[in-house]
C-alpha cells in the first residue's frame, strides 16, 4: 500500500476530512481494513493505560489549584477596587483642574475688562466733579447721648456749641446788635 | 460559559499526567508537569478563549511545560515506562510491547501520537499546538503508527518485550 492510501485510511480512522476519492482508492488497496484494526487495537492499547500518580497527588495538586484560584480572585478583586479608585480620583482631579482653569480664565477677563483704557471723556468725567457736587459737610461727632436722637428726644447734640463757637457766636450777635 | 480551572483539572488531570508519563517515562517527572500545568491554567485562565476546545487549550499548555522541560533536559532520554500490573499474561506481553514501541518513538512522532490518542486533539489543534502544518501532523501520525505496529510485531513475535 502506498504511503499516500495509508495516510489517508489513518487521517479517516482519526475523523479528519479526507479526499473522497483518495478514501475511495486506499479502502480499495489490499490490506486497508487490516490496517484499520491495526489502529483500533493501537488506540485501545492507549485507553487501556492505567497509570496513575502517587496516592494523594491529584487531590494534593487539586487543593493547590483551589488555593491559587481564590488568591488570585482576590488579587483580582483588590486590583479592579484600586482600578475604580483610581478612576475616581482622577476624574476629580480632573474636574478640579479644569474648575481652576476655568475660574483663572474668567478673572483673568475681568481683570482685563477693567484695566482697559478709558476714554479722555470718561476719565475727564471721572476726575473732574460737577460743579453742583455740595461740597462735603462737617462732620459732627456723635455724642454720648445719642440714644435720646435716635428716641425722638431733643437733638442736643447739634445744639450745643462748644465754647469757643459759642463765644464767636455770641460776640458777632453783639456786633450785629451794635451795628443796628 | 467557561470552566474554571477546578474543573479543567477535574476533568483533564489525569489525561495530561498520562501524557506525561508516556513522554519522559518518569512518574515524577510526570507529577510535576502535571502540576505545573494546572498552576499556568489558573494563572492564564482569564485569556482562555471560549472558541477553543479546553481539552485543546489544556494540551496546548502541556506540551509548552514539556517544551520547557525538555530545554533542561535530553528528550530522547526516556525512562522504560513502567506500567501497572495488568491482569492477563498476555495482556501484558501487549502493553509492555506497546509502551516499549512507544518509548522507542522519535520525540516528535510520539508527541504528536499522544496528543492525538491521549489528548483527542484534532489534527488543526496538534499543528497549532506543535507549530506546524496539518499535513506534517497527518504524515507524523501515520509515521508513529507503522513504526509501533512493526516493534509490536517484532516483541511478539520474538516472545515478549525481554526476548529481543
Amino acid at each position: 500500500m502506498e504511503t499516500r492510501h495509508a495516510e489517508a485510511l489513518s487521517a479517516f480512522f482519526d475523523g479528519e476530512r479526507v479526499d473522497a476519492e483518495l478514501l475511495a482508492q486506499s479502502l480499495a488497496q489490499p490490506g486497508s481494513s487490516a490496517l484499520l484494526a491495526e489502529f483500533a487495537v493501537m488506540r485501545a492499547h492507549v485507553e487501556q493505560d492505567a497509570c496513575r500518580p502517587t496516592p494523594g497527588f491529584l487531590e494534593g495538586t487539586a487543593e493547590q489549584v483551589r488555593h491559587l484560584r481564590a488568591r488570585r480572585s482576590w488579587r483580582g478583586r483588590f486590583v479592579k477596587l484600586a482600578v475604580a479608585a483610581s478612576l475616581l480620583v482622577a476624574v476629580g482631579a480632573a474636574g478640579f483642574t479644569l474648575g481652576s482653569v476655568a475660574e483663572r480664565e474668567r478673572s483673568r477677563q475681568a481683570t482685563h475688562v477693567v484695566s482697559r483704557p478709558l476714554s479722555t471723556a470718561a476719565q475727564v468725567k471721572t476726575i473732574v466733579p460737577p460743579p453742583s457736587t455740595p461740597l462735603p459737610a462737617p462732620v459732627v461727632k456723635p455724642s454720648k447721648r445719642r440714644s435720646l436722637q435716635q428716641t425722638g428726644g431733643p437733638p442736643v447734640a447739634s445744639l450745643r456749641l462748644r465754647f469757643g463757637q459759642w463765644r464767636d457766636l455770641s460776640s458777632r450777635v453783639d456786633a450785629e446788635g451794635q451795628r443796628h | 460559559m467557561a470552566a474554571s480551572a477546578d474543573e479543567l483539572f477535574e476533568r483533564h488531570a489525569l489525561a495530561v499526567y498520562r501524557y506525561f508519563r508516556r513522554m519522559t517515562g518518569r512518574p515524577d517527572v510526570a507529577e510535576d508537569l502535571t502540576q505545573d500545568v494546572f498552576l499556568r491554567v489558573v494563572r492564564s485562565i482569564d485569556g482562555y478563549q471560549l472558541r477553543n476546545r479546553e481539552v485543546s487549550w489544556v494540551f496546548r499548555i502541556a506540551r509548552n511545560v514539556l517544551v520547557d522541560h525538555w530545554q533542561k533536559t535530553n528528550p530522547a532520554e526516556v525512562a522504560v515506562a513502567d506500567i501497572e500490573e495488568p491482569a492477563a499474561e498476555e495482556t501484558q506481553i501487549l502493553a509492555l510491547g506497546f509502551h516499549e514501541a512507544l518509548r522507542l518513538l522519535a520525540p516528535g512522532d510520539r508527541d504528536v501520537y499522544l496528543l492525538r490518542e491521549r489528548g483527542g486533539l484534532t489534527y488543526q489543534e496538534i499543528a497549532q499546538a506543535c507549530e506546524t502544518t496539518e499535513e506534517a501532523v497527518r504524515s507524523k501520525l501515520y509515521r508513529a503508527r507503522r513504526q509501533i505496529k512493526r516493534l509490536l510485531s517484532t516483541r511478539l513475535s520474538a516472545g515478549g518485550p525481554d526476548a529481543g
